[in-house]
């Protein structure tokens, strides 16, 4: 038997049947080496990796709880991790433009994102001399867990990941869960490792008030326009055509039936969650979430034409 | 006929190794291996492994702008940078 040894594609062997002849996967027989699954799935982080600093984390949870009490809107948002390219220990944070709900967040290109701290504006992602690491989003008063939709978007974005969670406005408490994406996989790891969660001062200095500038409201929010500050409401006239659509309640009664043979579903939906004993509130999330993704790729549909939009080539 | 005539993988040895960069991380490419591919064909080859390749809008190179369609030199490292994302 002559085993091929490829560089990327493992150990092949030509076998042939009564039919003809194809290549099968085989064993190498120069194995040195047995992998556990634990060793597989497992995760070791490099000792003395440089944890984001106090001062300017809790500018970003000040922000995400901004977030979520404006108004009790429970609204999501999300930042960028960067790392200068010659000293790790540098981090800065970036909040790109963005359109925001109570279950997602849309960012359609970084090349307009403001600097947390400063609140300089980019035009061109990454500024130079910094280098991408990762991001963390806002869950509000939800548990901080990955969903498919950070999984489908941060193993394709290999860095620190982390998620915001169960923010409570009135003692400023959060829970975080962190990760690091690699190799398209998804790495949980402890978030005191790699963020500065206590600091010996008691100063808290908040967010560049320029980044509420980058973050687009749900559309129906802002009919209440009188509850959001001046940033928010600068911002609402880019939501006029989605407006026009849902403020049209009487063109969407020509679509009663429909509606109510989707509520007939959800109902169902409910019913065999609660007969399997799943949390009805995480289908229904994931059910909004789904709902979300098809209402994004509507929007989308102009600039799918365009080749240059996803990709340069 | 002829199908399974197989050959040796490039000599890895020859010219300068050409290095991408996506976000933090590194992968490096044997010149012989990156010769003749363009810059988006690199990184379809050899980073849909660690990133989503669709979604790099931008590749940079020492500091410039260069085009996906561009061809791959050697010894030079490329940065290609993630557009977009979605959270949920």
């Amino acid at each position: 038997m002559t085993v091929l040894r490829t560089s990327q594609e493992g150990c092949w062997e030509l076998t042939t049947n009564t039919w003809g002849t194809f290549l099968s996967p085989t064993r190498d027989p120069l194995a040195d080496t047995v992998i556990t699954q634990e060793q597989l799935q497992g995760f070791e982080l490099k000792p003395n990796t440089p944890r984001i600093p106090y001062a300017l984390w809790d500018k970003w949870i000040q922000l995400c709880i901004e977030l979520t009490k404006r108004n009790s809107s429970n609204l999501e948002v999300s930042c960028r991790l960067l790392r200068h390219q010659d000293d790790s220990s540098r981090y800065r944070i970036f909040v790109p433009e963005q359109r925001v709900t109570g279950v997602s967040v849309r960012v359609d290109t970084f090349d307009k994102a403001v600097d947390i701290e400063t609140g300089e504006v980019v035009s061109q992602w990454p500024p130079e001399g910094w280098r991408p690491c990762g991001s963390s989003h806002s869950h509000n008063t939800m548990d901080a867990f990955f969903s498919g939709t950070d999984d489908q978007y941060e193993l394709g974005d290999p860095g620190l990941h982390i998620v915001v969670g169960k923010i409570n406005v009135t003692n400023n408490e959060y829970v975080l869960e962190a990760s690091v994406t690699a190799n398209k996989r998804r790495f949980i790891i402890d978030p005191n490792d790699v963020v500065e969660l206590d600091s010996d001062t008691a100063q808290t200095a908040t967010y560049h008030p320029a980044v509420l500038d980058v973050i687009t409201l749900p559309s129906a929010r802002t009919f209440n326009s009188n509850s959001y500050s001046s940033a928010f409401n600068r911002r609402s006239s880019t939501w006029s055509a989605p407006l026009a659509y849902t403020s049209s309640k009487a063109a969407v009664s020509l679509l009663d039936n429909e509606m109510m043979l989707v509520l007939t579903q959800v109902d169902h939906l409910i019913t065999v969650a609660k007969d399997r004993q799943i949390s009805i509130n995480d289908v229904l999330r994931e059910l909004i979430e789904e709902i979300e993704c098809l209402n994004d790729m509507e929007d989308l549909m102009p600039s799918t034409t365009d080749p240059f939009y996803w990709s340069t080539y | 006929m002829g199908l399974f005539n197989f050959s040796a993988p490039s000599n890895s040895s020859e010219g300068q190794d050409v290095q991408i960069l996506v976000n933090d991380e590194s992968i490096t490419v044997p010149a012989a291996e990156a010769k003749g591919m363009t810059v988006a064909q690199l990184f379809t080859r050899f980073a849909s492994g660690v990133c989503d390749v669709t979604r790099i809008n931008r590749y940079v190179a020492q500091g410039r702008i260069v085009s996906g369609t561009s061809n791959v030199e050697e010894g030079t490292i490329y940065s290609g940078a993630i557009a977009s994302e979605a959270k949920g």
